[in-house]
């Protein structure tokens, strides 16, 4: 029964995203996040249930606003909203039992736009641009979960 | 009268405080309270011991003779002679024949005086009565004779030390801005000339100073017959003179053997002038050494003034050229500042700018025969210095030696040549590490000219700072012509996608409409359906956006097509906006939308004259805010007033809140607040502006009010 989280602040693309999770793996869990702040609350958990894959949307929004909210910690403000995902994804990577989950990139950005700068992508993330097919997600998300199985098995 | 009566009187004369006594008064003073009909006192000239040299220092005659007295052509008679050479008293019966006469008058006797500046001479007596009748009293009279004839000339020295000081400080008060004038100065002094010829006696007064002006000896400045003398210093026409190393009388060759006497003018051992008397008008006819300590003061405050004359004018010379070149420094000012609003091309801009540079050079400095301004240009790897602007002769030489020096070690210099035929100075035209050239100025003195190369620094600094703005408004200007091509291609494609966009959305947004109206559909599908017409919607408007956006880069404002539009048409766009907002807030946060369609009925059948497009596009954009702002569980109220004129719809949403410091900047373009920047990161701060120019573009206005959470924004539209 796969785990599978979903990091997504625009609901309308985060319910095609659960949907297509739930067709293709009909007993999956989806837990889904439309906040960085949300996904940042739930690494406990997720520490004690450690999902099998993140689909993670890049360009994050911190929180929904709400009264007497505080502020973001230092490393969001300097680091901003517009690569919140890579963030999120490199909290993973550094923790010790989250950090060989895939990440999956999910996002309208262009993967050159993620590695401008001498920047590279997290080394438990991978690529898939918005604008693909559906399927392509869906078969990336198989394959990861197939290399991982097997890193798994081996380890 | 008893020797004491007598004494007091000659002391009276002596110290009359009503008049201005003189040794005139002392002798007729002598005369009377011995009861003779003429005194008759004599000096003998300094150095001359002999009694022929006795000359009249002044006469008394009861009687005036019926002839004219030349004194000058009186010879001393026997007993006086005879006096002056035995040093004591003589009267006639010491004479072989008994009686010796003067003036047509009997010399009743002599009496040797001896002066207290140290000269000699004699006091002769006419009259009937033998001098053995008043012999006690002659010779008390005879010993306090010489000290009241020193009390008197210090009177005369002292009453011409205060005209001479109040001519000065008249002229003084006159002028308490600086020094007076040359030519005024040389009026005053020929005034002060003419005060000691009459004090002295002289036929004529002249002053010569040492002037920096004029480096030749010391030039003839004032003199008593004249209005004063400014003119160059020329020993064959006796404009200058050399000075003795001592004060001195005596009597001058050149001038027919007239007697002179000259007082050098001192500050310490360094003589600034002279004052020279030449010729008399009176007794005794001849300068003594009484009369230099009679001019001595005079020569002292005189001398004193000269300095501070000369220090005045050198600090107003120079307040003046410092004054000259912050004139010069602010017509520079204006015309780089013109030179640099031109459009950079035009080839006569730096020359404009250094011609001017080079002129005020000369005009501050007036000892400048030439100012070149040379640019720096590199010919095959090798610096060379062309010149700008120059004025004087700059252009017919080359850049010296010393320019291209102070170009290859970057630092101001100066020179005199060997043989001080003229001073140099080069200063380096740069900023920082950048070399634009060298500023030149040259002179013919021997000596730099004071402040020369501070005023050649700052000069040489500003036409550097031209150089310098000039070169990056340069720069600039072509940065900002491809900044603005790159910003026009970009407003093009903008524009070429809103209209690629647009249309397509909006068949797309209406085909769903379409399909919605026409089927019957479970929710889920329905969902869906809205959905995907509030993202065609919401696509739509962003492309609308973008187009607006582009035509406001552009530095254009949007142009509105109005129509005129109904209530029910309002009501329509209004839900239709406030569904989008709905279908595309994210449902887990609660948010809803409504609109308060009667307070938009109160329209009535009044018509709002509006852009339809525009419209949509600004609701849509205050909800979008109204929803990525507003906290959940909240309602976002959509309602309207109408007024006399205008229909003003109100978006109030409860939220971020906003300080009412910020209200003027929301519609700013690219402006969020703190909290909405670090809370939801996502936006541009586009929104509100790009609503702002529609609105405007309308005919509208737009509003914005804050109290705590609850934040109101209204567009104010026009009614008709």
């Amino acid at each position: 029964m796969p785990h599978f989280v979903v990091v997504e602040d625009d609901h309308l693309q985060e319910g095609p995203i659960a949907d297509n999770l739930a067709g293709m793996f009909p007993d999956a869990v989806v837990d889904a996040f439309a906040t960085e702040e949300q996904f940042r609350d739930h690494l406990p958990q997720m520490r004690e249930t450690v999902p099998d894959l993140v689909v993670m949307d890049v360009m994050l929004r911190w929180a929904f606003p709400r009264p007497g909210l505080p502020a973001p910690p230092d490393d969001v403000v300097a680091g901003g909203y517009y690569r919140a995902g890579l963030r999120c994804a490199r909290l993973m990577l550094g923790d010790g039992r989250l950090r060989r989950v895939p990440v999956v990139l999910y996002t309208i950005l262009e993967r050159n736009d993620l590695e401008r700068d001498g920047q590279t992508l997290p080394a438990n993330a991978s690529y898939v641009g918005k604008n693909s097919e559906p399927d392509v997600l869906i078969r990336h998300i198989r394959s990861r979960l197939r290399a991982h199985s097997v890193r798994s098995d081996g380890a | 009268m008893n020797p004491t009566r007598a004494v007091r009187a000659l002391v009276g004369a002596a110290l009359d405080p009503d008049g201005q006594p003189t040794v005139y008064d002392l002798v007729r003073t002598f005369a009377q309270v011995t009861d003779s009909l003429g005194a008759v006192l004599w000096e003998a000239p300094d150095g001359r011991c002999a009694a022929a040299g006795l000359s009249i220092v002044s006469l008394w005659l009861d009687v005036p003779p019926s002839d004219t007295v030349v004194e000058a052509e009186i010879a001393a008679d026997p007993v006086t002679t005879l006096a002056f050479d035995t040093g004591s008293l003589a009267v006639p019966d010491d004479l072989p024949d008994g009686s010796a006469a003067l003036l047509g008058l009997d010399v009743t006797g002599a009496l040797p005086i001896d002066y207290v500046d140290g000269c000699h001479g004699v006091l002769t007596l006419l009259g009937r009565k033998p001098l053995a009748e008043v012999f006690d009293i002659v010779v008390e009279l005879v010993d306090v004779l010489p000290e009241l004839c020193g009390t008197v000339r210090e009177r005369q020295t002292l009453a011409l030390v205060n005209a001479c000081d109040t001519i000065l400080h008249d002229a003084d008060v006159e002028s308490r801005e600086g020094a007076v004038p040359r030519r005024q100065l040389a009026e005053l002094l020929s005034e002060v000339c003419r005060i000691l010829a009459l004090g002295l006696h002289a036929a004529e007064v002249s002053i010569f100073l040492e002037d920096p002006a004029q480096p030749h000896g010391y030039a003839l400045f004032a003199h008593s017959d004249g209005a004063g003398s400014v003119e160059p210093c020329d020993p064959r026409r006796h404009t200058c003179i050399a000075v003795d190393p001592a004060d001195r009388t005596g009597f001058d060759p050149t001038a027919g053997g007239a007697p002179f006497m000259e007082v050098r003018l001192l500050s310490g051992t360094h003589v600034n002038g002279l004052v020279r008397c030449l010729g008399t008008e009176g007794p005794p006819h001849h300068f003594a050494t009484s009369d230099l300590a009679l001019l001595r003061p005079v020569a002292a405050q005189l001398s004193r003034y000269w300095r501070t004359w000369l220090h005045r004018r050198e600090i107003s010379d120079e307040n003046e050229s410092w004054r000259r070149l912050a004139a010069g420094m602010t017509s520079l000012n204006k015309l780089v500042a013109e030179e640099l609003g031109r459009t950079p091309g035009d080839g006569g801009q730096e020359p404009r700018v250094a011609d001017l540079a080079v002129r005020i050079m000369c005009d501050v400095v007036p000892e400048s025969a030439a100012a070149v301004a040379y640019r720096t240009c590199r010919e095959a790897g090798v610096t060379e210095l062309d010149a700008v602007a120059h004025t004087g002769n700059g252009l017919a030489a080359k850049p010296s030696k010393l320019a291209e020096e102070a170009v290859r070690s970057r630092r101001q210099l100066r020179s005199v040549p060997d043989g001080g035929s003229g001073w140099l100075i080069c200063t380096p035209i740069r900023v920082g590490e950048r070399m634009f050239g060298v500023l030149e100025t040259s002179g013919p003195a021997a000596t730099v000219p004071a402040n020369s190369a501070q005023v050649n620094e700052i000069i040489g600094d500003q036409l550097g700072l031209y150089r310098h703005l000039n070169d990056t408004l340069g720069r600039l200007h072509d940065a900002r012509n491809r900044l603005e091509l790159a910003l026009r291609a970009e407003a093009e494609a903008m524009e070429d996608l809103k209209h690629q966009l647009v249309s397509p959305l909006r068949t797309a947004a209406s085909r769903t409409e379409s399909v919605l109206r026409g089927g019957r559909f479970d929710k889920r599908v329905e969902g869906q359906l809205k959905a995907v017409r509030g993202l065609c919607r919401k696509a739509s408007r962003v492309a609308m956006s973008a187009g607006v956006f582009a035509t406001l880069s552009r530095g254009q404002q949007p142009v509105s097509k109005p129509e005129r539009i109904g209530v029910d048409d309002v009501v329509r766009l209004l839900i239709a906006a406030a569904d989008d907002a709905q279908v595309l807030s994210d449902p887990r946060r609660g948010i809803r939308f409504e609109v308060e369609r009667e307070s938009v009925r109160r329209m009535g059948r009044r018509l709002v004259n509006v852009d339809a497009s525009f419209l949509q596009q600004c609701v849509g954009n205050v909800l979008d805010n109204a929803a990525k702002y507003g906290y959940e569980s909240t309602r976002v109220d959509i309602n309207a007033d109408v007024g006399p004129n205008h229909l003003t719809l109100a978006v109030a949403s409860t939220g971020i809140p906003l300080d009412p410091a910020e209200l003027p900047h929301v519609v700013l373009r690219n402006w969020r607040g703190d909290i909405a920047r670090s809370t939801t990161g996502e936006g541009s701060g586009l929104g509100l502006w790009i609503v702002d120019h529609l609105t405007r573009a309308m005919g509208g206005r737009l509003l914005v009010d804050a109290s705590a959470d609850l934040t109101t924004v209204r567009l104010v539209l026009p009614l008709v």
